[in-house]
């Protein structure tokens, strides 16, 4: 080290000694004390701030979300009102499927005489039929009054049959006491 | 020159951040008066530095979870403590308020100048400190008032201790510079005591 060296550190050691001791002489004024109450209020304070800032975040997010949803979702949703219906439908309709009617072939002119004649037939078919039906109903009429009389001259003969049988019975008896000089018990053989 | 605390006690800085108010008030009992003087320092109004230390410790109460035992805690706090004095800083560039008067070259030598005299260096001090740029302002608070080492003084501003020591030869340059020129050079002063 050179003397101007050495010279020059001394002198900045001076210096830097004489630079200290007027930072020494700064007068610093003794700090207030902390107030630790206004601290505990404070941090309450923050608290209470920051849960109502965050609850105002959570409620604009949620509204946003929901905004979101609701265009996303709004063209499929269809809100009708008629006179005694409401509708709330959820997506585009199942398209109906419109049956439509088989086209009838155009009838020419001579299906529509067949026709014509058919029907024609089925008319007499249908008189004939009427008129058979007439007839069948009279026959039965007549047979059921036949079968009245026979069955009336059935009983007609059945009660001359009676009678017959009292009247041999009654003579048996005349017969009976004449030979026997008394009457006949029923059920006593001669 | 503040002698260096201790860091405080495992067990307080545990309470303290279970949320034990009695360890909490331990803690603002023991660094407030220093954190104080920092921030006077620092900014250069008692005004604005009550409320920086006092938002300090608010800060120190609310983030107690985010404090890393790892760490030192008076490293923690002193970064709290830049952090809002460069914030208030800051504000105060965009809002600057009246520069100190320039201070009377020292001239009387009776006991009431003596006095004003006294008041005139410490102006003048005041003065050249607040002239300094911020980070030179930052090393000579915190090397000459906080006696910190360059080590410590390189994790809390996160720069390397070379980088440091020369600033702090920087803005001793300066400050003498400026003082010299303000009259209170080695050469003018006179009956002083060192």
């Amino acid at each position: 080290m050179t003397d101007d060296e050495v010279e020059q550190e001394m002198l900045d050691t001076v210096e830097l000694r004489h630079v200290q001791i007027l930072l020494n002489r700064i007068d610093t004024s003794s700090p207030k004390p902390v107030d630790v109450a206004a601290i505990y209020c404070a941090a309450l304070e923050r608290q209470v701030r920051s849960s109502r800032r965050w609850k105002r975040v959570a409620a604009v997010g949620a509204t946003l979300a929901a905004s979101l949803l609701f265009f996303a979702l709004l063209p499929k949703l269809e809100v009708r009102a008629d006179a005694n219906e409401f509708t709330v439908r959820w997506g585009s309709p199942t398209p109906i499927a419109v049956v439509t009617p088989p086209m009838m072939p155009q009838p020419d002119h001579e299906l529509h005489e067949l026709a014509a004649n058919q029907q024609r037939e089925l008319k007499t078919l249908k008189e004939l039929l009427l008129t058979l039906a007439t007839d069948v109903e009279e026959r039965d009429t007549r047979q059921q009054e036949q079968l009245t009389a026979v069955l009336r001259s059935f009983r007609k003969f059945e009660r001359y049959t009676q009678e017959q049988f009292a009247e041999t019975d009654k003579t048996q008896q005349v017969f009976y006491t004449a030979i026997f000089d008394k009457p006949r018990t029923t059920g006593a053989k001669p | 020159m503040p002698s260096p605390l201790p860091e405080p006690d495992a067990d307080v800085i545990r309470r303290w951040q279970s949320g034990d108010r009695v360890a909490f008030e331990q803690l603002v009992g023991a660094w407030q008066t220093r954190i104080g003087r920092f921030l006077m320092r620092l900014t250069q109004c008692p005004e604005t530095a009550n409320d920086l230390t006092q938002e300090v410790f608010l800060r120190v109460y609310v983030s107690a979870h985010k404090y890393s035992e790892t760490g030192q805690f008076s490293t923690w706090l002193f970064q709290i403590a830049l952090n809002l004095a460069r914030d208030a800083a800051r504000k105060q560039t965009r809002h600057p308020t009246q520069p100190l008067p320039e201070a009377e070259p020292p001239g009387g030598e009776s006991p009431g100048e003596v006095i004003v005299l006294q008041h005139e260096q410490s102006a003048a001090v005041k003065a050249a400190l607040a002239e300094l740029s911020q980070p030179l302002h930052e090393v000579v608070v915190l090397r000459h008032y906080e006696d910190m080492g360059f080590e410590e003084m390189a994790r809390l501003l996160n720069t390397p201790a070379s980088t440091l020591k020369s600033r702090f030869t920087v803005s001793m340059r300066q400050l003498h510079e400026r003082l010299s020129t303000l009259g209170f050079g080695p050469e003018s002063s006179r009956g002083e005591t060192v």
